[in-house]
């Protein structure tokens, strides 16, 4: 195998093993999204594909039609599974019933695909009517989730697609082996994978640099660097394809109400040395950014936001203003309340970077008092029970609609159960509409520009910190490895060990 | 000795109890609720309320604490320990395939334990004073002052980085076992030494072993025939009680060797909040952890019969 690097291991030489996080496949019937999310091994493909630039590219769909809601989709011919049956527009029907089908909970609403969205044209043209109006299926079904399987198939036990590579053998928490699917209708890979799940980061790591891995996901910043100085390594930065930021909490309830005023929230986006936080704190491995998702999804419209700059008088004249003044102790003081506020943070940031933004609020007089959650499930209890002022988050970009974020998170409208922390409100929310209403990729970029540049440069309810990068390390003579910004959409078929 | 037997096994039942209640308990009232992990983990984007008001009907999560605690416990009588959250495999079953890893880890620790402990705690006993004796002392307090994942990140820069003999992580081959089980076991051997040797030291100094020496037999001779089997019997307690220990305890060791055992299971259940997995590990272990410790306390029992409950007799008889 080519992890190989040492004589104890034996294999074939086509082989390449990647090290992973630890396995969170879904595994259950209707529901299964084995192979396919979070880590997608190319097993199964949807009808398009996410570029780099999150772009939209013909994948098993070869062109497309919109007429009013309905998208005409033609299926790219002579393509079979790895089980041997053609892709037809069974396939695709059989797919979405079923996805629908496992959605007892509704999760599909976000396209809004129902029982009744999917209609087969004939054997290669399929027609998808979302039920309610949805201008962006098209960058909504990049997403891997919409994989399209064989019919007849369930990726519980057996996830049968059209992708470059065929499961071999799963075994849950250890690895997932693929073999190269000898029906592919594209050009063949040069390796087959193995992905093992390696949970510990300083374990992955070990692994890699044993040869037990030939590849590493995930690397931890604080190794980076460590990789980056030993022979026979390489260590390779993604586009930015999330944001680090600061979510500030807008709602008025005591005790987490401060925040409603505007001025202290720019106080706060003008209190942190953002370039020192990436700099100093993370070894240069973060991306100084002001939108609060990868530039690449406004593309020209990046620049409508501007961001923030440190700037501790500005901060002090903004407290100052709104009477909040210098106690004894440094901490600033209004009508005898303290100016303390309270941050919760996604697990994944570490001591360091919450005690640096807390030493930045301090040297405003703001004092930071920091709630660690020991995983995800007690930060979304106490996000969702709004016990927060500031929450630092990282979200993902992994569709390619650029209204995504901005309407996930702050239109009043939306689903999630986190938004009435963060809408700004109904000016906001005619930006999200109007973005959600047009059909023209232009105009989706520039209004959701828009959105960001109230969100950060008028009302400062966000604050980006930096745009982070996934980081991957590999021993030399792997070649053709193009890194994803997501990982969802990272191909693994264009990686051999030729040039 | 039957009637000895019987209450030691009738003890275990209230202790059964408190440890479902305690299990049920901390799973139910930790942070974080099942139903929002799980629509979570079923797309990357955060649910709305009425997902997760679906989720939470359909795992008959809104029900009252002690409703959903008796029916987990009459299911769990009957040997229904419930289906996961988070692979909807039944909880018995997913412990049934995970357990024989741990297993072996913890039986191949106890091994390196026992073979390490012994002889360096009956060599510190009989060289009492000696630099042996010191560096024994020294090295016990060192293997139980180490923490586990510390030692086993040295473990594997010496045995797969440095010396390329033994894999990184993983159960593939014998070799991938050696690891996880030395660093669960150097610990383990550090107290089973320091007992080994203070229980060796005191029997040695009791009377029936003067006698002995007194009658003109080798050191060796007493030692063999007259101190080793007293002085092991609270090994022998300890031992039972560590290898309890080596089961529950396997969890960070498991999760840096991406060992495949119930340690592993118990992590990723806790981040989902996989109530069912989470209660039925706690019983299970709690379960195997006390029948270790009764098979002790029966064994204990059979070698020195003095500990058998004597028969009341009434005041004044």
């Amino acid at each position: 195998m080519f992890a190989c690097a040492t004589d104890r291991q034996a294999g074939s030489e086509d082989e390449l093993i990647i090290g992973v996080r630890a396995d969170d496949y879904v595994v259950e019937p209707l529901k299964s999204k084995l192979g396919m999310y979070p880590l997608n091994a190319q097993i199964c493909e949807p009808l398009v594909r996410i570029t780099g630039e999150y772009g939209i590219e013909p994948l098993l769909a070869t062109r497309w039609e919109r007429h009013g809601n309905t998208w005409r989709f033609f299926l790219r011919p002579n393509v079979v599974f790895s089980d041997g049956q053609p892709l037809t527009s069974e396939a695709v029907e059989y797919t979405f019933a079923r996805l629908v089908k496992g959605d007892r909970a509704g999760i599909y609403q976000h396209t809004y695909l129902g029982e009744y969205s999917v209609s087969v044209v004939d054997d290669l043209t399929v027609d998808l009517t979302p039920e309610r109006p949805n201008q962006h299926l098209l960058e909504q079904l990049g997403h891997a989730n919409y994989s399209i399987i064989a019919p007849g198939t369930e990726p519980a036990t057996l996830p049968v697609g059209t992708g470059p590579f065929k499961l071999v053998e799963y075994r849950r928490g250890e690895w997932l082996k693929t073999e190269r699917n000898e029906h592919y209708w594209g050009e063949r890979p040069g390796l087959r994978m193995t992905f093992r799940f390696l949970p510990d980061d300083t374990t992955r790591v070990l692994a890699l640099q044993a040869g037990e891995a030939g590849m590493i996901l995930d690397v931890p910043r604080e190794q980076a660097s460590t990789l980056r100085t030993q022979a026979g390594m390489s260590v390779i930065e993604a586009p930015v394809g999330r944001v680090a930021a600061i979510f500030l909490n807008i709602h008025r309830e005591a005790p987490h109400d401060l925040l409603a005023n505007k001025n202290l929230r720019r106080a706060i986006a003008s209190s942190i040395d953002r370039r020192t936080l990436i700099e100093k704190v993370w070894d240069g491995n973060g991306e100084l950014i002001a939108t609060i998702g990868p530039r690449a999804m406004l593309g020209d419209y990046a620049g409508l936001v501007q961001g923030f700059i440190i700037d501790k008088e500005r901060a002090a004249h903004l407290l100052a203003q709104e009477g909040w003044l210098p106690g004894t102790d440094g901490v600033r003081v209004r009508n005898g309340r303290r100016l303390t506020l309270t941050m919760i943070a996604w697990p994944e940031f570490d001591t360091a970077t919450l005690e640096f933004i807390q030493a930045q609020l301090a040297t405003s007089g703001i004092e930071l008092r920091i709630v660690r959650s020991p995983d995800l499930a007690s930060y979304q209890a106490r996000i969702e029970a709004g016990e927060f002022d500031l929450d630092l988050e990282a979200p993902n970009q992994n569709d390619a609609n650029p209204m995504f974020l901005p309407a996930l998170r702050f239109y009043s409208k939306s689903s999630s159960k986190t938004v009435r922390y963060f809408a700004p409100g109904s000016s906001f929310d005619a930006i999200i509409e109007a973005g959600l209403a047009t059909d023209q990729r232009d105009e989706t970029m520039r209004l959701s520009a828009e959105a960001q540049r109230v969100l950060v440069d008028e009302e400062a309810i966000v604050i980006p910190l930096a745009g982070l990068k996934r980081i991957s390390a590999m021993r030399l003579g792997l070649h053709g490895f193009s890194p994803h910004p997501s990982l969802l959409n990272q191909r693994w078929d264009t990686i051999s060990t030729q040039r | 000795m039957k009637r000895y037997v019987l209450i030691r096994l009738l003890s275990l039942i209230p202790l059964w109890l408190g440890i479902s209640m305690l299990a049920f308990l901390l799973s139910n009232l930790a942070p974080g609720d099942p139903a929002t992990v799980i629509a979570h983990r079923l797309s990357d984007a955060p649910p709305s309320e009425e997902q997760i008001a679906t989720i939470r009907r359909e795992y008959h999560l809104d029900d009252a604490l002690p409703v959903r605690y008796a029916r987990w416990l009459g299911s769990a009588a009957r040997g229904d320990l419930g289906i996961s959250y988070r692979t909807k495999e039944p909880v018995l079953k997913e412990l049934a395939t995970h357990f024989p890893a741990t297993l072996q880890i913890a039986c191949a620790a106890l091994v390196i334990a026992l073979a390490i402990a012994l002889p360096l705690g009956v060599f510190a006993a009989v060289r009492r004073g000696s630099w042996i004796d010191h560096a024994a002392r020294a090295g016990a307090l060192l293997g139980a002052s180490l923490p586990s994942y510390w030692l086993a990140y040295l473990l594997i820069l010496l045995f797969a980085l440095a010396l390329g003999w033994l894999p990184v992580a993983g159960r593939d081959g014998p070799g991938a076992l050696i690891l996880p089980a030395l660093t669960l076991g150097l610990g383990t051997a550090a107290t089973l030494a320091r007992l080994t040797r203070s229980s060796l030291l005191e029997v040695l100094g009791e009377d029936f072993v003067r006698t002995a020496r007194s009658k003109g037999l080798s050191e060796t001779a007493v030692l063999c025939r007259h101190s080793l089997k007293p002085a092991l019997l609270p090994v022998l307690t300890v031992t039972g009680i560590a290898f309890g220990h080596l089961l529950g305890g396997a969890v960070i060791v498991e999760a840096i060797y991406a060992w495949p055992g119930v340690g592993n299971l118990l992590i990723n259940s806790i981040y989902d909040r996989d109530y069912p997995m989470i209660q039925g590990f706690v019983l299970f272990m709690g379960t195997v952890f006390t029948l270790i410790s009764a098979a002790v306390d029966l064994s204990y029992a059979w070698i020195d019969p003095r500990i058998r409950y004597a028969k009341k007799r009434p005041i004044g008889r």
